[in-house]
């Protein structure tokens, strides 16, 4: 009965959604019946009447509304659509990330024949079944109000993309389906040959989910660089055409990597509360497990994170340089700045977990002592990252400074030695993350010494060129250098995080186990845990609209204008208030989750019988 | 340091704090940056016949940090050479020396006008793309979007580039003759027939089509039936992506798909696919032919025409920026302080203006029927 209810709601707004599609979808065949009113003038075409609807769409050129075409529903259209947006967003990367990382726990589960992974697996799959449909939910209203408040952006995104809807609506169906058939089935699927069908399903339901999200991505890197299209924006090319623009590849790699790291980040916040709140030392040893585990899976998502970042980035200095400038050294630079604050606090937050983690195991003590020089480089490298390059300044402060940028941390300010930051904090956050992983071991191969030798020597080269490669090209070369100096640097890091996997799962194969103690470790590390995920939301939320700025006032980049009242690029203030309220409403939502999450899982007691009272007749 | 667990309402209650305090650290650090509006252009009515060789530059100037976001790149940093500091009157006399020189400028003026509209005909040493061997430019062109500079706003930029280091201004002031064409640009309604939309848009002023025409550009009646739909319509949205031999690049205005509406383009391109006759105009046509109104042609719009104030403020949604935006002012001034703004324009000088730049001679030259009018409608103006 609970279960029929459960899937009742989300198949409802599956319904929803698929007849929202499919009237848009309708409507690519009727345009004359729908379009608004900036393009429907153009639309009673003789070659129209004439029954060539489908050329006479193709040809023609991207609308351009005036301020009049958009309705005035009296508060920002934009604060609407940036806020339903974000949500969508938010749960979307964690419904497609959380069966990602389930499918390898549960093949892990199946391969050390652990019982503990399965029902890790199941249990992170209950989060994202409740998440799904609120996904749907935000998804339907997403498409309902972009349709109501940008009618014309609408109508020209439906004619480049208008074949690839129904295709959408069907994957979205078939991804639903394939969701509650594997949460659903995965005690009845769960040994033997039925298990590597479960398995399959998963692979499935991933499939799906990954072609879900690079088909929407289209739609996004579309308006940031259009393909398939004239230069006055008529539709030239196929749907594929369309679709591959030169930013496309970079934002699904992007895209896919962080949802990982996100997923992991908000899993490891049930896994936090559910451990702070729990009433057994067995309950509270499983969910700091879970707990340790998500953390696992965020920061060695986000590791590579900033590699994909360097990747997307080079590819719009490619396609433009003026929306590279305009994101990296124009007006939207200063929210790299918040964008340190927050990958710092991750990182910071990620090894203090780290760090309190090795309290579990009496092998940490060889080790803890390496603690406070990591901090001391991460702190260091955190502060020139967050170091401003250009100031505002009134004329008396340049004056008591000596010119527009102070004569020593100016220098400190300039992407080169934010590089050098930022590489040196991967590689001390993965020598944290190295440290932990062998505290409960001893390793019994007999080349040991060399082999920490070689990765010591590997740790100091990699420094060493990371620094050589950001000064010399940072502050000796001509700018256009000084990207190019980054990859060396990305490279080092690299290796160091390559190696360093090799060379211990070669070490530590036939490794001494020490005991660990599950639910040995501080309340405060938990917290580590909540710091996590809402790092990782306001992130989301801030390079999402860094992406989406770089237009500027183009709807759709160089073929159609912005001419809404929004049409300007906000404050910062005003961005990150916008950030925090999506921020909070994810938060809300996903205590939601958790609770509903906990409410399966509760039975009412049996109600006691009447116990009678001396004396009492029944 | 306590490991003992707390209850459920009270983990939720810390956790929510804790959440909440973080989220607002965040929000606190995007509050104490700086806090800076990145505007839209604005596409501005100059009046072109007040124009002075100074305004003109200023315009240049203006636009060469504002719409054409020259100092994205073009600045100290190093991406670009920084126009600032340098003498490009200098620079592009050397660089026309310069035997990598391909392109077809012979004089200052015509090299800088070519490097905007054509960046890569010529790219200085190490400021080339990635890889191409300073043979492609990373400059967008900046006549095309998504920078989109008019050929007047082009050269008010060169005028500005020539004067900041004391050259003679050798662009010619715009005169009225363009800024009638632009305004001209809005077609007045939608042709109903073939016959119109070759009149409308002066087809046969360079090609042979209906019978008549020039030679610049080929026969089009010889053409009719030998090109598919798409091919003739991207000739006409796009003229250079395919050049007919025998022809010059270049020649064709680029803006039909701007102008066209999508109902003229189809008869045009429907009779040069050979699928349709001229055809007579249909009674629907020409319903809500003047559905666009003539405009605000009433009194005071003739006043501020007539007076130029457009060339300096911002009014009825357009205008110059070396004076203020008019189009908010009744918010800001009472109907006497712009009495006397008008009439003694230096005696209040709004912040950030400088002063001395309105005539003072305005009330000489007004009625005062029309200082009155004007005055009753920037009061409105909130």
């Amino acid at each position: 009965m609970k279960e029929a209810r459960n899937i009742s709601l989300p198949a409802l707004l599956s319904l929803l959604l698929m007849a929202v599609l499919a009237f848009l979808w309708s409507g690519d065949m009727a345009p004359g019946q729908w379009l608004p009113e900036a393009v429907a003038s153009e639309a009673t075409s003789p070659a129209i009447e004439g029954g060539d609807v489908e050329q006479a769409l193709k040809l023609r050129p991207a609308p351009k509304p005036t301020r009049a075409d958009y309705p005035d529903i009296g508060v920002s259209s934009r604060a609407v659509v940036w806020v339903i947006s974000q949500m969508h967003l938010f749960f979307g990367a964690l419904v497609l990330a959380v069966p990602l990382f389930v499918l390898v726990i549960e093949l892990l589960g199946l391969y050390t024949r652990d019982a503990r992974y399965d029902d890790m697996a199941h249990e992170f799959m209950k989060i994202s079944i409740t998440a799904y449909s609120i996904t749907a939910l935000f998804g339907g209203s997403l498409a309902l109000a972009l349709f109501l408040l940008y009618p014309d952006l609408m109508a020209y995104l439906m004619q480049a993309f208008g074949s690839q809807m129904l295709v959408y609506a069907m994957l979205f169906f078939l991804e639903s389906m394939l969701l509650y058939i594997y949460y659903y089935g995965w005690d009845a699927l769960r040994y033997g040959n039925a298990k590597w069908v479960h398995l399959c399903l998963g692979l499935l339901l991933n499939g799906v989910g990954a072609t879900l999200m690079v088909v929407a991505n289209s739609w996004a890197t579309f308006m940031m660089a259009p393909s398939g299209v004239d230069s006055v924006g008529a539709v030239i090319g196929n749907i594929w055409e369309v679709m591959k623009g030169p930013l496309w590849n970079p934002i699904n790699l992007h895209r896919f990597v962080a949802n990982i790291a996100f997923g992991g980040a908000v899993v490891g916040a049930y896994a936090a509360y559910k451990c702070l709140a729990a009433r057994t030392a067995e309950e509270r040893a499983h969910y700091d497990w879970m707990g340790y585990t998500s953390n696992f899976i965020a920061i060695l998502a986000f590791l590579p994170l900033p590699f994909a970042g360097y990747w997307l980035m080079a590819e719009i200095y490619a396609y433009s340089q003026q929306m590279g400038i305009t994101a990296m050294g124009g007006i939207l630079a200063w929210l790299f700045i918040v964008q340190a604050v927050l990958i710092g606090t991750i990182l910071l937050a990620g090894n203090y977990y780290l760090w309190s983690g090795m309290s579990r195991t009496e092998g940490s003590k060889r080790y803890q002592g390496m603690i406070k020089y990591i901090a001391v480089v991460l702190v260091i490298c955190f502060l020139i990252w967050v170091t401003p390059h250009t100031l505002i300044l009134t004329s008396g402060e340049i004056a008591a400074l000596g010119g527009s940028h102070h004569h020593l941390l100016g220098p400190l300010g300039i992407m080169p030695a934010k590089n050098i930051a930022v590489n040196l904090m991967l590689i001390f956050t993965f020598l944290s993350f190295q440290l932990y992983r062998r505290s409960d071991k001893v390793a019994t191969v007999s080349w040991e010494k060399a082999g920490n030798a070689v990765m010591v020597a590997i740790y100091a080269v990699a420094v060493v060129n990371i620094i050589f490669a950001g000064v010399y090209y940072g502050y000796f070369t001509n700018t256009v250098y000084k990207v190019g100096s980054s990859v060396m640097q990305v490279v080092s890091t690299l290796v160091v995080i390559i190696s360093g996997v090799f060379i211990d799962a070669l070490m530590y194969r036939k490794a001494k186990i020490l005991p660990s103690f599950w639910g040995q470790v501080s309340n405060r590390s938990q917290y580590a845990l909540f710091a996590l995920p809402i790092a990782f939301t306001w992130l989301m939320a801030l390079m999402g609209y860094v992406r989406s700025s770089v237009r500027t006032h183009w709807h759709v980049y160089t073929v159609m204008k912005d001419n809404s009242p929004d049409n300007f690029i906000p404050t910062i203030g005003y961005a990150g208030n916008m950030m925090t309220i999506v921020t909070v409403m994810f938060v809300i939502f996903v205590l939601f989750i958790f609770w509903i999450a906990n409410l399966s899982g509760t039975k009412q007691a049996l109600p006691l019988p009447v116990v009678k009272k001396a004396g009492e007749v029944a | 340091m306590s490991n003992e667990n707390m209850s459920g309402g009270g983990v939720l209650a810390k956790s929510m704090a804790f959440s909440l305090g973080l989220a607002l650290l965040f929000t606190l650090v995007a509050n104490l940056l700086p806090q800076v509006e990145g505007e839209a252009p604005v596409e501005k009515e100059v009046d072109l016949g007040a124009l002075t060789v100074e305004s003109y530059t200023a315009l240049g100037e203006t636009l060469f940090s504002g719409k054409g976001t020259c100092t994205l790149c073009h600045n100290d940093l190093g991406r670009a050479p920084d126009i600032l500091a340098i003498d490009m009157v200098a620079v592009a006399n050397a660089h026309l020396k310069d035997e990598r020189y391909k392109g077809k400028a012979t004089d200052a003026e015509s090299y800088l006008h070519e490097s905007m509209v054509e960046p890569s005909i010529y790219v200085v040493k190490d400021y080339g793309k990635k890889g191409s061997n300073d043979t492609i430019s990373p400059m967008p062109a900046v006549d095309k979007p998504p920078i989109e500079l008019s050929e007047m706003e082009i050269n008010a930029i060169i005028a500005f580039m020539q004067a900041k280091d004391g050259h003679d201004v050798t662009v010619p002031l715009p005169t009225e003759a363009p800024a009638v064409e632009a305004e001209s640009t809005e077609p007045a309604g939608p042709a109903a027939t073939l016959e119109e939309v070759v009149a409308k848009y002066s087809c046969q002023a360079c090609h042979v089509i209906l019978g008549s025409g020039g030679d610049l550009g080929p026969d089009l009646d010889k053409t009719i039936g030998h090109f598919s739909r798409e091919e003739i319509h991207q000739s006409i949205v796009d003229p250079d992506a395919v050049i007919a031999e025998g022809f010059p690049p270049g020649v064709m205005p680029r803006d039909f798909a701007d102008q066209m509406l999508v109902k003229e383009l189809d008869m045009l391109v429907d009779y040069l696919a050979g699928s349709a006759q001229p055809a007579a105009p249909s009674p629907a046509d020409h319903d809500g032919g003047n559905d666009s109104g003539s405009g605000d042609d009433d009194g005071v719009a003739a006043v501020i025409s007539h007076f130029g104030c457009k060339a300096c403020h911002i009014m009825l949604g357009s205008g110059g920026e070396l004076g203020p935006d008019l189009d908010t002012v009744g918010s800001r001034l009472g109907a006497e302080e712009i009495r006397q703004s008008i009439i003694d324009p230096n005696a209040v000088i709004a912040k950030g203006f400088p002063s001395g730049v309105m005539p003072p001679n305005f009330s000489e030259q007004m009625t005062d029927e029309q200082l009155e009018s004007l005055v009753a409608f920037l009061a409105e103006q909130k």
